[in-house]
């Protein structure tokens, strides 16, 4: 039976083994890892808390439920947006959505579910006036990548929340190299124009 | 669309840009959440096991429940039948326990065979329930108690090797 300590530290590829060989607790690992990445992703493409956790649900029980597929020679990463992206894509496809707030989903009507829907952000010990300025920044910025076309915005997501390559990222969306950075070129280039007002 | 993998990511250093973007921060689940999502996953057999399924699955494949009960039962009487021929043919050993040789023990086996496959099955059922009877054992409920373990053995072996519904990704 493997340890809590030897699975916190393993890489995902071992945690992927144990859980192909039955290991229950490398599952809750593999998504303890990347619940709020896969979330993240998906609940700024679909902008619905409820929904974003049934699809981000969705995908991580067909994750699971097809682990003895994956190759070792993937990323485990790669595989698990790539589902999301596209539960999230399918999503979108059938759906138009309003703006995301930094301060609750739209459709959140009491004070708990604005404050269990808002966004948080990490704490960087600001004072009030830059935690207000950065919280107004924010919601700027999320309705900004709103406006953004999906697959725009996959691509800025992958690329400034989860940092992750541009061959990733292009693995993920099912994208050529070359599509990816026009995309975040044109993304970053919308980006500016919605949020010109802020640099002034 | 056109691609070019030559593009620039941006036309120039934008640091304020940039500075928004890399702050965007990440939202978190419901608590549970990853509870409720191993809850709902199908943990796998260990692939030595799920190896031995697969085989067993490969030689019932195509095979109804009732094909498989009825070659149970046929297996049934067949071991019955020897079991039966092993011990009036060698009763003594049987009965009192007696060391035998590894080649003593080949040569009851082929006997027994021979006696299963040859002899008409009838006749050593006939014979061995006289034999067993007089051995005091309770026949009939031993056989009755055989024949439903074989039963219920061969149904669930059935429900075992059924293929599951798999959810496709």
């Amino acid at each position: 039976m493997t340890g809590s300590w030897d699975l916190g530290r393993a890489s995902d590829r071992q945690v992927v083994a144990w859980a192909q060989e039955g290991e229950e607790a490398a599952f809750h690992e593999l998504v303890r890892r990347y619940q709020r990445p896969v979330f993240s992703l998906v609940y700024r493409m679909v902008r619905d808390r409820e929904l974003a956790e049934d699809l981000a649900q969705e995908t991580f029980i067909k994750v699971m439920n097809a682990i003895d597929t994956y190759r070792p020679e993937h990323k485990f990463s790669s595989w698990v947006f790539k589902i999301a992206n596209n539960a999230a894509i399918d999503h979108l496809r059938r759906k138009e959505l309003d703006a995301l707030s930094l301060d609750g989903a739209p459709d959140a009507v009491t004070s708990e579910r604005r404050e269990a829907t808002a966004l948080q952000v990490s704490d960087r010990s600001e004072s009030p006036l830059d935690e207000l300025e950065a919280r107004e920044l924010g919601s700027q910025i999320e309705q900004a990548i709103a406006r953004l076309r999906p697959e725009y915005r996959a691509c800025i997501m992958l690329r400034h929340v989860e940092g992750r390559a541009y061959e990733e990222i292009a693995t993920v969306l099912g994208l050529p190299l070359g599509t990816v950075k026009t995309y975040i070129h044109r993304a970053r280039g919308e980006l500016r124009e919605y949020l010109g007002p802020l640099r002034e | 669309m056109n691609d070019d993998s030559n593009l620039p990511v941006h036309e120039g250093p934008d640091p304020a840009l940039d500075r928004w973007l890399d702050g965007l921060g990440r939202f978190s689940p419901r608590q549970g959440f990853a509870d409720r999502v191993v809850a709902q996953v199908r943990v796998p057999l260990p692939r030595w096991l799920r190896g031995l399924r697969n085989w067993g699955r490969g030689l019932v494949t195509g095979v109804t429940g009732w094909t498989l009960l009825a070659v149970a039962s046929l297996a049934t009487a067949a071991t019955w039948g020897s079991m039966l021929a092993v011990g009036m043919r060698y009763d003594t050993v049987v009965r009192e326990g007696v060391s035998i040789s590894w080649a003593e023990a080949s040569a009851m086996v082929r006997a027994a065979a021979t006696d299963t496959f040859v002899v008409p099955a009838g006749e050593v059922l006939v014979a061995g329930e006289r034999w067993l009877a007089a051995t005091g054992l309770p026949v009939r409920g031993l056989l009755i108690a055989y024949g439903i373990t074989i039963m219920v053995s061969a149904i669930v072996l059935w429900w075992l090797m059924a293929e599951p519904a798999r959810t496709r990704v």
